[in-house]
């Protein structure tokens, strides 16, 4: 599991997070050397291009107002390119469509999980003492849990709505920010330069965002672009139990919920909005190892 | 000699503790110590003798679980230990700066050279115009000679060279020409070439912009080339304070003496050096007598009883010894 995984390998050296701010053009040369990056990168690119540009697309209707019962459970073809449900509804359109459902939902979720782990991880880490007893206790308790099973309990008792499902995943997933940050703040607030920015005279608040946050950056990046990998999958797997995005809006989890029920005559209903899935995951797995890669010089030269 | 002039920071009886589980750790215990204008004292002493607790008392930066237990600590007349923290930061780094050892790690590795100076001078002498502050940053490098400033101020901290780190703190501490600036062994991390370097930059800037300057080292030599008077520090006390030149040709205290002549001499053919036996006392227990007595050649059944105090040997010349017995004497009384 992502969580479990030694953090070691993904915390920095000063160097590392030098390097993020070092020169931005040098990021993008890196980046465009190693393949991690540029495959996942493709791949996000034409995903989210594809779902930007839905609403002007040829495409079907997604969610048609008149239902053609004859279209039902069509063969992809060159009118259908995935083939149709079995509503009659096209099914290209809808997992373009559903793309923008849970690009929108992961990355919003990620962005709010990002800002209270921050927020709490860098009080904790910076501060020490009761604030970082109280966090780190709360960051524990959420930990305990199984993110997924947090959010699924979250998602069943707040009832099922976007605005749900997205304070459902970032309630399960604030945590592991939290404690990265915290961590990261310990090791950075013992640096001397902390010391010295104080004895020049600058204020906690200061020090904490413009000394202590710029200089945990590349992990944070690193975890963010991975987490939102992992907040696609959870709100799949929560629309594909039945908490997450309601229908008839177009989602990738329950088009494969849908499609079991037909998975002997029309596999295409829930194989392409799976396959979709799968990419997007991978290209956002990509994007985060590739950038742990480009991130850390320690790994300079061992992969290109 | 300096009796006229006007001082900068008196401290009188500091005593700063940590207090553990395991007890009381007495880290400065009745420092008293006064810097002049325009004057550079150097502190001297081994390792966990005080000297860099002196510098974060005078802050206020002692790290928990330490604290300023007594004494007091009066910059221009102002009592330190008394303000409240949002006044003391007014006076870190406009007032008082201070230097540390590595300037390898004590500038932030992921702001450039000029956006740190930036930060640093806007801040305190609110200065918001772009042009004046560039031109100010500039000068700063300017006076602490860095060759190319413009290009210097573009640059990360890992890019530079350690001596070029150094002189990029030094900037920073001075660039608001404080009153008083601590420099906690500036050129320990720096090789010997560098060193003399930027001793003499240190030296001349504190010259040339009139502060006061605390030097803390554990290297005589560095004293000697810098200072204009000494405190030699032993378990978190001084033992003897004296002008730079009398206390190296007339060194009084039995430690200052072994300091001495533990430092190898140009040109003299010595198989060993000398050095000073045994370590320094546990600062956890209290103890009546003179803190070297286990260390000194000299001592007597009185060093172990009577805490011997700072007495006059000579005029400025102040040591705490009872080998010197207008010092030994007053005590006893």
């Amino acid at each position: 599991m992502k969580f479990r995984q030694p953090m070691n390998d993904m915390l920095s050296s000063w160097k590392m997070a030098a390097g993020v701010k070092r020169s931005v053009l040098d990021i993008i040369i890196r980046c465009s050397r190693n393949a991690m990056v540029v495959t996942g990168t493709t791949i996000i690119i034409i995903i989210v291009s594809l779902a930007l540009l839905a609403p002007i697309l040829p495409m079907a209707d997604p969610t048609p107002s008149q239902l053609v019962p004859e279209d039902a459970l069509l063969p992809p073809s060159s009118n259908h390119w995935f083939g149709t449900d079995e509503l009659g509804r096209d099914v290209f359109s809808r997992t373009i469509w559903g793309a923008r459902v849970s690009l929108t939902v992961a990355t919003l979720a990620i962005f709010f999980s990002l800002l209270i782990g921050v927020m709490l991880g860098l009080t904790a880490g910076y501060f020490g003492g009761v604030p970082d007893y109280i966090i780190a206790g709360t960051i524990d308790l959420f930990w305990t849990f199984p993110s997924f099973l947090l959010a699924l309990a979250f998602a069943a008792a707040l009832g099922p709505s976007l605005g749900n499902v997205i304070l459902a995943i970032s309630i399960s997933y604030w945590a592991g920010f939290a404690r990265l940050m915290r961590g990261q703040a310990l090791s950075v607030r013992e640096r001397q330069f902390i010391e010295a920015s104080r004895a020049l005279g600058a204020k906690n608040l200061r020090i904490m965002f413009t000394h202590v946050l710029p200089n945990c950056m590349a992990p944070l990046i690193v975890w963010a672009s991975i987490g939102v990998a992992d907040a696609i999958t959870i709100e799949s797997s929560l629309s594909f139990l039945g908490v997450g995005t309601q229908p008839p809006t177009p989602s990738w989890g329950y088009m494969l919920y849908r499609g079991i029920a037909y998975l002997q005559e029309a596999p295409w209903i829930s194989t392409f909005p799976g396959v979709t899935l799968l990419f997007t995951i991978l290209g956002f797995n990509l994007i985060g190892d590739g950038l742990r890669d480009v991130l850390d010089p320690r790994m300079k030269g061992m992969r290109r | 000699m300096t009796a006229e002039r006007k001082p900068i920071i008196e401290i009188k009886g500091l005593r700063t503790q940590f207090i553990l589980r395991e007890g009381t750790v007495t880290a400065l215990d009745g420092i008293d110590l006064t810097i002049y204008e325009n004057e550079s004292v150097g502190i001297v002493g081994e390792t966990g003798c005080g000297k860099s607790m002196t510098a974060f008392s005078i802050l206020r930066l002692v790290p928990n679980p330490g604290k300023i237990t007594a004494g007091s600590i009066k910059f221009k007349g102002v009592e330190l230990t008394k303000l409240t923290p949002e006044e003391m930061r007014g006076i870190r780094g406009r007032l008082i700066s201070m230097i540390f050892q590595d300037p390898s790690t004590s500038l932030d590795p992921v702001f450039t050279v000029g956006s740190q100076l930036r930060e640093v001078t806007s801040l305190h002498q609110n200065i918001y115009d772009k042009t004046a502050l560039r031109n100010k940053i500039l000068d700063a490098l300017r006076l602490v000679r860095i060759a190319a400033p413009e290009s210097v101020m573009k640059q990360y901290p890992h890019e530079l060279s350690g001596g070029m780190k150094q002189r990029v703190m030094i900037a920073l501490a001075l660039s608001c020409n404080p009153s008083l600036l601590i420099a906690d062994e500036p050129t320990t991390a720096l090789d010997v070439t560098i060193q003399a370097q930027v001793l003499k930059l240190l030296k001349d800037l504190v010259k040339g912009v009139g502060s006061s300057m605390m030097l803390i080292t554990h290297n005589l030599g560095i004293v000697a080339e810098t200072c204009d008077r000494v405190c030699i520090m032993y378990a978190g006390r001084i033992v003897e304070e004296a002008g730079t030149f009398e206390l190296f040709g007339k060194p009084m205290h039995p430690y200052t003496r072994g300091l001495l002549t533990a430092f190898p001499k140009l040109g003299e053919q010595k198989a060993e050096l000398s050095v000073i036996r045994g370590t320094v006392p546990n600062l956890m227990n209290p103890f009546p007598g003179c803190s070297f007595v286990d260390r000194c050649d000299f001592a007597t059944d009185q060093c172990r009883r009577v805490r011997p105090k700072m007495a006059k040997v000579a005029p400025g010349h102040l040591v705490a010894c009872h080998l010197y017995p207008s010092g030994g004497e007053k005590d006893n009384a």
